[in-house]
């Protein structure tokens, strides 16, 4: 099993081009489209922990802060994301109330620990089975977009439940910060790069055969 | 004159390809990444897509989703008025993020791969290819319009009880571009039109 880093070979991540090493320790430039070339992402490690603990503190505002506010004939209070869920669950609609609890409490706090859990393994060299923390990677890269779902939903009840005394919906300062927890999740999951992982068994494989 | 050989962008093994004909999926064989294959489909399909779905883009963000109606008081949404009325609420970081992921990156991705196949057609120079190439694939991981779906369902059934729901133009026009940004996805295949502009590189390098 060869790798490109041990042949002096580079992917460029924009093109898939295969790219021969400029010198031996400057990947230089694709040749195809001229975006820089790196063995791996330049501090992968820093900037995905720096993204993911800011992520998580913004986590403690998005729940604590309500989302949104809907007023019907004139009552009604702020909701938090879990109020919002426990409401659900009160009129009945357990489906719904499923779905928004995993797109919207489960999937960011899954993301958190799932790439913190990575970055460990990748940083404390844990002898854990490739195949399934890549398999973990491609699950939370994947799951990332839905949990703009709550956000969306937002967008759409604040114009239509907009009838003056009758009932009207508002979004709240939590969901400024919950905005922000998945746009930092779904970037912390760009800067973490996957072939770490892989690097672990291999340089593991060197130390057994010598 | 496709590459022999790739590495993966997951493990980074040198992974050998397949001939052409049997290269519709590849997959890492240490760690099962699906590697793209050059398995060039033609432009005319994609073209034709992303022409749609350009088209449908203003019906779906300016006609009504749904209206709904409380004792004969009746509101309706656009796509886009959510994002106003956020921005207007003084939301302008969540009114950006809901913009960029359910009206900008959809259109700009319709838009570039437009773009790029009438480029690649009419044989363009590959430095204006590149670019575009390359803008389109930074977009790709926000266009979300298949979650949005998913948030007019969870709004149609929290309102449901709320008052009477009727969908409206917006909607059915919403669901088709959906359809048809998707079936665009299955039509496109970046890796292969980069390679044609690797071919006319090297063409261009020749000719000189």
């Amino acid at each position: 099993m060869k790798r490109g880093i041990d042949l002096g070979l580079v992917l460029c991540l924009q093109c898939h081009q295969v790219n021969q090493q400029a010198s031996a320790n400057n990947p230089g430039y694709c040749h195809r489209c001229g975006a820089p070339l790196f063995q791996r992402l330049p501090q992968s490690l820093s900037r995905t922990w720096a993204l993911l603990i800011t992520a998580a503190i913004l986590l403690i505002p998005a729940n604590l802060y309500p989302i949104m506010t809907v007023v019907y004939f004139g009552s009604g209070q702020p909701d938090t994301i879990m109020s919002g869920v426990v409401r659900l669950i009160q009129s009945g609609q357990y489906p719904i109330a499923i779905l928004v609890f995993i797109a919207s409490v489960a999937v960011p706090v899954i993301k958190i620990l799932g790439i913190a859990f990575l970055l460990l393994v990748v940083q404390l060299r844990w002898r854990l089975s490739p195949h399934q923390c890549t398999l973990m990677y491609r699950s939370i890269e994947w799951i990332g977009r839905w949990s703009l779902l709550d956000l969306f939903m937002i967008s759409i009840l604040v114009t239509l439940v907009d009838l003056g005394e009758i009932a009207t919906v508002s979004a709240g300062t939590g969901s400024t910060a919950f905005a922000g927890v998945v746009v930092l999740t779904m970037m912390s999951v760009m800067t973490f790069d996957p072939r770490l992982i892989w690097d672990l068994q291999d340089t593991k494989d060197e130390h057994d055969s010598n | 004159m496709s590459d022999p050989i790739t590495l993966c962008h997951h493990c980074d093994l040198l992974v050998k390809l397949p001939a052409e004909e049997a290269a519709q999926t590849t997959h890492c064989p240490r760690c099962h990444a699906d590697l793209p294959h050059d398995l060039h489909q033609g432009l005319q399909a994609p073209m034709a897509l992303c022409l749609a779905g350009c088209i449908l883009v203003v019906p779906a963000n300016t006609l009504p989703i749904m209206t709904l109606s409380i004792l004969g008081n009746s509101n309706a949404n656009t796509m886009l008025n959510g994002v106003l009325q956020l921005f207007d609420a003084g939301y302008w970081w969540m009114a950006f993020l809901v913009f960029l992921c359910s009206v900008l990156a959809p259109v700009m991705i319709l838009g570039l791969r437009f773009a790029v196949c009438l480029a690649i057609s009419t044989g363009a120079p590959s430095q204006w290819v590149v670019p575009l190439l390359k803008g389109y694939q930074h977009l790709t991981h926000w266009s979300s319009l298949d979650v949005y779906m998913l948030g007019i369902l969870v709004a149609i059934i929290k309102l449901v009880d709320l008052g009477d729901l009727v969908f409206g133009p917006g909607l059915y026009s919403f669901i088709a571009l959906l359809l048809l940004s998707s079936w665009s996805t299955a039509t496109f295949n970046a890796k292969a039109l980069w390679s044609l502009v690797s071919r006319s590189q090297h063409q261009g390098k020749t000719n000189r």
